[in-house]
């Protein structure tokens, strides 16, 4: 008792006390029962295999014996028939207010909403300011009903989100329900009758608020039991987007019949067109018929994969391209029409300049002509010159001659410089942009005019010389004043100059 | 089994025998002697039908702790069976004589055994190997079929810390005094013995 008390914690006593428990004593009492368990097993126990298979069968024959009978009547047990609910779908049904856009937007968008299986009725009840929105789901489907309850009330102010599961009675044994609700795998039902439970189902969905000649049923008796209910109207987007029609007033399937008109009266008007073009002007303008056509078809398609999903976005880009190819077409004619105008633009252009060219070259010509005359005619007179020279006899005569001959052409150049100044006046004021240095020019005139008049005094001076010597030289001291005047030995050079 | 080798089951398992019942006793620390002694009886009929297969003779004690330990794990998993099919265990046979019953165990041992119903099966029959049986390490390790040293070593240590505890707890717990009696519940049944 000490010993407990003392809080001791070495555990090693207590093993020494256990150690300590002696036992021996009843060593013979168990041989002795050892021996004789022996030997009532010696009979038994065989050492061949189906030896020690009676062995084990007699040993456990209570056993076997519970097993066999709980095999027996968990079989009996199992096929008792019994009449089950099994969740086929679920209609799941919400109202939202008409104006209310950003909940409609939201419902549009989301993906985890199979829209092929939406039901839109744009007058809930009569009541034209609710959408009331349905859809099957169907038991197998991804999202179950519960879940797709949750993401729906996450949307605000949809109203009356309420879920109606569509069930069907199955007759089936117990193992089979059973093996359904733990498992979730399915023993065909023999017993079925498809009628019946389409029947069932309509009845059901008709209390859901689906009207029945909206669906297809389709019902599967063999495992996997499914049913699948398919809208009977195509489903395309146009179905789901019924709100937005209402809501804009559009009327999407006369749009698409338009829009296909159009197309079809496009694509006459490119097949008239275009070979007519071909043919008219060949290949001179390079357009591509195969890429019109490509086009035309991209198009054709796009509006035709619109049946199954009509976007507005979508439709309207395809307008657009509609148009352009309107547009194209008519660019085509326009086109050719404008390079034929402009060729002929070019013709007359053309023509206008070999006309103007052999103008030209008439003139030219006749210019030639007036130039040879002229020619001749200088011949002429130098001949004549020439003629008169050699009939001159004396010096006086040729000098004569050739002062008067000087200053008949001097007279004539300064004739030619009075002009010249208004003329180039007037050329500047044409010509704005020619370098005419107009003082330089009459610096020029000035000295021109300046030699003029010496040489005229040159002249006077050489005339009165010859007449009389001594007269010469006092007017040569009288004009050795002025500036402007040479001397009599220069005179000569002059007359060279000329 | 001839007559022979049955003669030196027995010479070998006399030595062993004692420590064979502590130990069968010790590891139903958490059940009745009723169930230590029918761990027991199977462990010995198992052992005397398998005798012949055992090979190496001098490791007969680690095999009989084998076949006592493999006998007390089928006892716990064959609990629900047990319930309803006694009659294959006892049907046309004799029980194992009442051997524990006759002994009283002592105070150390009788607290010991409550610690080790404490403790969970594989830490129990780990401890009572090592410090009961005087198996070594690697001895334990082929007898619980044990991957590692280590973890063998691990469980000892943190066993015996465990019990040294539980000891402690139950020391501290099981001793008040009223009056100037010195009350102890000694039962798993709740009863309280007054000294």
């Amino acid at each position: 008792m000490e010993e407990i008390k003392s809080n001791n914690s070495d555990i090693n006593k207590y093993f020494d006390a256990l150690k300590a428990e002696d036992y021996d004593e009843s060593f013979d009492m168990v041989e002795s029962w050892l021996r004789r368990e022996q030997f009532f097993n010696s009979d038994k126990v065989k050492k061949t295999k189906a030896g020690k298979i009676r062995y084990y069968i007699f040993a456990h024959r209570a056993k076997l014996a519970y097993i066999v009978l709980l095999f027996f009547v968990t079989l009996i047990v199992a096929n008792v028939k019994v009449t089950s609910k099994e969740t086929l779908a679920g209609v799941v049904s919400w109202t939202v207010d008409k104006n209310n856009k950003v909940a409609i937007e939201k419902i549009d968008k989301s993906e985890w909403l199979d829209k092929n299986q939406l039901v839109v009725d744009a007058q809930a009840g009569g009541d034209t300011n609710l959408i009331k929105y349905k859809i099957i789901v169907p038991d197998d489907s991804k999202l179950n009903l519960e879940q797709l309850k949750i993401k729906l009330e996450e949307i605000k102010d949809l109203k009356y989100v309420e879920i109606t599961p569509i069930t069907e009675n199955v007759n089936v044994p117990i193992y089979a329900a059973a093996l359904h609700s733990i498992f979730n795998s399915d023993i065909p039902d023999k017993f079925v009758n498809t009628e019946d439970i389409k029947q069932n189902v309509y009845e059901q969905l008709k209390i859901a608020g689906v009207d029945d000649d909206d669906f297809d049923f389709d019902y599967a008796s063999e495992a996997p039991r499914s049913m699948k209910l398919t809208l009977k109207i195509p489903q395309d987007s146009l179905k789901h987007k019924i709100h937005d029609d209402i809501m804009r007033n559009i009327n999407t399937e006369k749009i698409m019949e338009n829009t296909k008109k159009m197309i079809e009266n496009m694509k006459i008007q490119l097949d008239v067109n275009l070979p007519r073009i071909q043919e008219e002007y060949g290949n001179y303008y390079n357009y591509d018929s195969e890429k019109l056509n490509k086009a035309l078809r991209k198009v054709q398609i796009k509006l035709d994969s619109m049946k199954y999903r009509f976007d507005e976005r979508e439709f309207e880009k395809s307008m657009e391209s509609l148009k352009s190819l309107d547009t194209l077409g008519e660019f085509i004619n326009r086109q050719v029409e404008e390079s034929l105008r402009m060729n002929e633009r070019q013709l007359k252009m053309n023509e206008d300049n070999i006309r103007r060219n052999e103008e030209y070259m008439r003139k030219n010509e006749e210019r030639m002509r007036k130039n040879e005359e002229r020619l001749e005619e200088n011949e002429e007179k130098m001949r004549e010159k020439e003629e008169e020279l050699n009939s001159l006899d004396t010096l006086d005569d040729f000098i004569n001659n050739q002062v008067e001959t000087n200053l008949k052409m001097n007279l004539l150049h300064l004739n030619i410089l009075d002009s010249l100044g208004p003329m180039i006046q007037k050329q500047i004021k044409i010509h704005g942009d020619m370098n005419f240095d107009t003082a330089k020019f009459n610096r020029k005139m000035e000295k021109m005019r300046i030699k003029m008049d010496s040489l005229n005094f040159h002249m006077k001076y050489y005339k009165n010389y010859n007449g009389n010597e001594d007269e010469m030289k006092e007017e040569k001291d009288d004009d050795d004043d002025k500036p402007d005047m040479d001397n009599g030995e220069q005179a000569p050079e002059i007359k060279n100059d000329q | 089994m001839e007559q022979q080798d049955s003669n030196v089951f027995y010479s070998m398992l006399k030595p062993h025998y004692g420590d064979a019942l502590r130990y069968c006793r010790s590891i139903c620390a958490n059940k009745n002697s009723g169930d230590a002694e029918d761990v027991l009886q199977q462990s010995f009929l198992k052992a005397i039908e398998s005798f012949e297969d055992l090979k190496d003779r001098s490791k007969f004690k680690q095999w009989l702790f084998r076949i006592i330990t493999n006998c007390f794990y089928d006892s716990i998993r064959g609990s629900i069976w047990k319930k309803f099919l006694q009659l294959d265990n006892y049907e046309g046979r004799d029980n194992i004589p009442d051997v524990y019953n006759q002994f009283e165990l002592s105070e150390l041992s009788e607290v010991l055994t409550k610690a080790l119903a404490k403790l969970n099966t594989k830490e129990r029959v780990t401890l009572l190997l090592f410090e009961l049986s005087q198996f070594s390490i690697e001895e334990i390790v082929e007898i619980q079929k044990e991957k590692s040293l280590s973890a063998v070593k691990s469980r000892l240590s943190r066993t015996r810390e465990k019990l040294k505890k539980i000891i402690l707890k139950l020391e501290n717990s099981s001793i008040y005094k009223t009056d100037d009696n010195l009350v102890r519940d000694i039962n798993n049944s709740g009863k309280v013995e007054i000294l």
